[in-house]
């Protein structure tokens, strides 16, 4: 059997094969170089092998001699380019060898064709017929190496050493992909120049006596290359496939997302634009779209504007953001967001702009209506950066302040803050930095604000951070509460008036009685002045009993000073005096007052547990003192119808936790049929009664931070509770 | 007036009772003070010939239930009041159950003196009309039955011959009885003995 045509046949097919598939693929790749240099190699290997099968069947050392000075070209393009390839497709190996290589491989081409019979052989002498695959071929048999052989020799050496060198910076440096490839590549090419350039030259070197084979070992070349084919396209494949999902993920996303993609052709003017694109447009699935049509949709006024933004793109860095309103066929407005990028080719010549656009036509109106909520805010809004400079400013705040609306950007907050709070102000701005949580200011006490013209209002102030983009913001609400201070005050005052107005009338019905808690001390008085009188103008005057009545005298006149003293404080339209009581204080107070009424109405009165600390409380004694001459009062009248002798007042402090309670019960009528109502205003069940009594009295207890209500008691009779806060112990 | 009446004050305020006890000391009057009218009714006090000062609002029974109290125990004493406020209905009750006056507080020395005086006076009366009455009856109490029955008939106007025939007794003997009753009676004329009947209260048969 004749081995060797099939078998080298077959080498130039494959290899011809292969250098057809590389070249196709650089056609449509310009950029894979590595596949150019692959498939110059692979065309120079068939080439190389009609060499080989000449050098084979020569029957002539001049034959011989001449075929072998053929196989020099392709075997310089077979050396220069793998050397190529290697630096290529590795990306590695030092350029000095590889150009070194070159030059040897360009001289001895040169040289080849200079001298006779080629560059290896200075002289061939004769062929010798060796059996190889079963065929008698022709070999070297005497003959005489040429001198400068050293050359091409030291060329493959060097090779060895580049593919060496190349595959294993390739290897320390790359993940496992790359040294597969390594392994691969690095290891055909190894196997390729040791098994044909080495066992060449030995054959050129006379080592050993067989016909130089190249081409046989471009074999395992070829089946690593093919390998290498073989993992590209099923990992291209994989891309292609991964490149979809990636692609319908992201129009999945872009249509939920309300999103449009779009590709500017530029160099074509053509405009592909996504399904969902072609809606915000109102375009149809099919019709054309260019950038002359894309003006004509948007609304005039943006048009320049828009244009504007375009030509920027493709003259600076690309970068293409736009907002403009779309006018649909349907007549209506769209605003539409913008964002694209601009690609450019080799000679930054603008090749096409790749972007997306937003639907923002409901974020722009609930912008458009914040705006507009927030110009018509009776409140002063303003929004201030990080460094609590203002930034926007609602026309409210302005006329509030006092200042031009455009002139407030820019300004620091501190401007609006009356100087002597200024330092305050600084150290509550850190504070709300380090803690940006919503807060408010000025509930609870005077929070004064400056206008331009430096007078001051007071104002309740609203704190919110706010995350934005360009960081933390501030959005400040400001309330001008100087009216409402205004009616507050005027509310206290009526309310003060309202009050006096029903102690002057409590007290009035307690005229008579007072007139006699005052005569009282009087009759005392002016009695021991006559008595002394006669005593002194006895002989001799008991001038001992005369001291004793002016000291009785002296304590009379004091006791009606007290009376007037109270009568004085109750009677007095005096401002609040807030301060701890006792609150046994005050009911002594107030039964001092009642005495002499008491007795008249035949009323009689216990206080258990009056020994008892009752606790501190905090307020204003006369309109407490009030309240309880009101219930006094109340209690007394209840039991008016009583017979003589069972009108039983009992008024009982309690202590209940934190509060204090007065307890005030009778032995009367009871409460009237409608007892939700008692404390409602002119709400009342006496004849000549104005109602206003425990109305006020609720309100004064409740400006005490405390409840007044009343209960009917399991027998006869009712019971009105106060019960105020026990006043914390002053540390 | 008699000498060492007492005057019983009653008034809840102590330092007013204080002053007025030296007011009417004083003055030479006899002070026995209570502080209110439980402790006067209960210490009962001969009230003969005194007279009482009350304050008006007091913490228990007020002064003019105490009036009241004591008229309806058939103790007759001029009473004087005190008051703080004196209205009129009130003044009114005290005047109808026998009050020698009504007085505001402050009161001055002269106007609660002369009061006193008033009432002492009247009691000094009622005293000496007591003790004159007391002696008529006694000397009426002297009379024997005929002799008190021949008093009625003379104060009827009746001449002896009537009495006699309505009594079915002589001209003479009543003419006996007649003399001895107005000896007993220390009368002379039959208007004398007339008074001295209606001092005791009694009148003439229809």
């Amino acid at each position: 059997m004749h081995w060797i045509i099939p078998l080298w046949s077959m080498i130039i097919a494959v290899s011809l094969t292969l250098a057809g598939i590389n070249f196709l693929v650089w056609i449509f790749d310009r950029k894979n170089l590595s596949s150019l240099l692959f498939a110059i190699t692979a065309t120079a290997v068939p080439l190389l092998a009609v060499t080989e099968l000449g050098m084979m069947y020569s029957t002539t050392p001049a034959q011989y001699g001449e075929w072998v000075r053929w196989c020099h070209p392709p075997l310089f393009c077979t050396m220069v380019g793998m050397v190529l390839f290697v630096q290529v497709h590795l990306g590695t190996g030092r350029p000095w060898l590889a150009r070194t290589i070159i030059a040897i491989r360009c001289v001895v081409l040169a040289a080849n064709f200079l001298v006779s019979p080629n560059f290896n052989w200075q002289e061939i002498i004769s062929l010798q017929h060796v059996s190889f695959l079963g065929e008698e071929v022709s070999v070297i048999g005497r003959a005489v190496v040429r001198s400068w052989q050293w050359l091409p020799t030291s060329s493959v050496i060097l090779y060895t050493v580049f593919v060496l060198d190349a595959s294993l910076t390739a290897w320390r440096r790359g993940g496992a992909e790359e040294r597969r490839r390594v392994v691969v590549v690095g290891g055909g090419m190894m196997s390729f120049v040791v098994l044909s350039m080495l066992l060449s030259q030995l054959v050129i070197w006379g080592v050993v006596r067989i016909p130089i084979l190249i081409t046989p070992s471009f074999l395992l070349l070829i089946a690593a290359m093919g390998f290498e084919l073989c993992r590209d396209v099923l990992r291209a494949n994989r891309l292609a496939e991964e490149l979809r999902d990636a692609s319908e993920t992201m129009s999945l996303a872009a249509s939920t997302a309300q999103l449009a993609l779009w590709r500017w052709d530029i160099v074509q003017d053509s405009v592909w634009v996504s399904p969902q694109g072609r809606r915000f447009f109102g375009l149809d699935q099919t019709e054309p779209f260019t950038l002359l049509r894309f003006f004509e949709a948007l609304h005039a006024e943006d048009r320049e504007k828009t244009r504007h933004a375009v030509e920027t793109a493709l003259r600076g860095d690309g970068t293409f953001n736009a907002d403009y309103r779309i006018i649909l066929p349907d007549g209506s407005t769209h605003w539409v967001e913008a964002r694209g990028k601009v690609e450019f080719n080799g000679n930054r010549k603008p090749v096409r702009m790749l972007g997306v656009s937003a639907d923002v036509t409901q974020r722009r109106q609930l912008q458009d209506r914040f705006r507009l909520a927030v110009e018509a805010s009776p409140n002063g809004v303003v929004l201030a950066d990080r460094r609590g400079h203002i930034l926007l400013a609602n026309a409210r705040f302005a006329v509030m302040f006092g200042y031009e609306r455009e002139a407030l950007p820019g300004q620091p907050l501190e401007i609006l803050v009356p100087e002597r709070f200024r330092a305050d102000y600084a150290a509550y701005r850190s504070a709300f930095q380090a803690a940006p949580i919503a807060r408010a200011m000025g509930t609870g006490y005077e929070l004064l604000a400056r206008r331009q013209d430096d007078s001051e209002f007071p104002v309740e102030i609203g704190l919110n951070p706010v995350e934005s983009g360009d960081g933390l913001l501030l959005l400040i609400v400001v309330a001008d509460i100087s009216a409402r201070r205004q009616a507050e005050a005027e509310t206290r005052l009526l309310r003060d008036e309202l009050a006096h107005v029903a102690r002057v009338t409590t007290l009035s019905e307690l005229s008579g009685s007072l007139a006699h808690e005052l005569n009282q001390p009087l009759a005392i008085i002016l009695s021991n002045a006559q008595a002394a009188q006669r005593l002194l103008a006895k002989d001799p005057p008991d001038l001992a009993e005369v001291r004793d009545i002016i000291s009785d005298i002296i304590n009379a006149d004091r006791r009606a000073g007290e009376v007037i003293t109270r009568l004085r404080a109750m009677l007095k339209h005096s401002e609040p005096t807030w301060q701890r009581l006792s609150l046994h204080e005050i009911i002594d107070e107030v039964l001092a007052l009642m005495r002499s009424d008491l007795i008249a109405r035949g009323i009689s009165y216990i206080r258990p547990a009056a020994s008892q600390p009752s606790g501190p409380i905090s307020g204003d004694p006369i309109p407490l003192q009030q309240v309880l001459l009101n219930l006094f009062t109340n209690a007394c009248d209840a039991m008016a119808a009583n017979r003589a002798g069972d009108r039983l007042l009992t008024i009982e402090t309690k202590l209940a936790g934190s509060q204090v309670q007065v307890l005030i019960s009778d032995t009367g009528c009871g409460l009237p049929s409608e007892a939700g109502r008692i404390f409602e205003p002119f709400f009342t069940t006496k004849p000549q009664g104005l109602g206003m009594g425990l109305a006020i009295c609720r309100t004064i207890v409740t400006t005490h931070g405390g409840r007044l209500w009343a209960t009917s008691n399991p027998d006869r009779g009712t019971t009105f509770i106060v019960e105020l806060p026990v006043a914390e112990v002053a540390t | 007036m008699n000498p060492g009446a007492t005057v019983f004050l009653v008034d809840d305020e102590a330092d007013l009772r204080k002053a007025l006890t030296r007011l009417l000391q004083a003055e030479g009057f006899q002070v026995v003070a209570f502080k209110s009218a439980e402790e006067f009714l209960q210490a009962r006090p001969p009230t003969r010939g005194g007279c009482l000062i009350l304050d008006v609002a007091m913490p228990g029974i007020d002064g003019l239930a105490l009036q009241q109290h004591l008229r309806q125990a058939g103790t007759q004493v001029p009473i004087v009041f005190l008051t703080g406020r004196g209205d009129i209905p009130m003044s009114v009750r005290a005047f109808k159950g026998g009050a020698i006056d009504f007085l505001t507080k402050p009161v001055d020395a002269t106007e609660l003196l002369r009061a006193v005086r008033t009432a002492l006076q009247k009691s000094a009366l009622m005293q000496a009309a007591e003790t004159e009455l007391a002696a008529l009856r006694e000397r009426y109490d002297q009379l024997t039955p005929r002799e008190q029955e021949v008093f009625h008939q003379v104060l009827t106007g009746k001449l002896n011959k009537q009495i006699a025939a309505d009594l079915g007794i002589s001209l003479h003997t009543i003419k006996v009885h007649r003399g001895r009753m107005m000896l007993k009676l220390g009368v002379q004329a039959v208007a004398d003995l007339v008074r001295l009947a209606r001092k005791l209260g009694i009148s003439p048969p229809t």
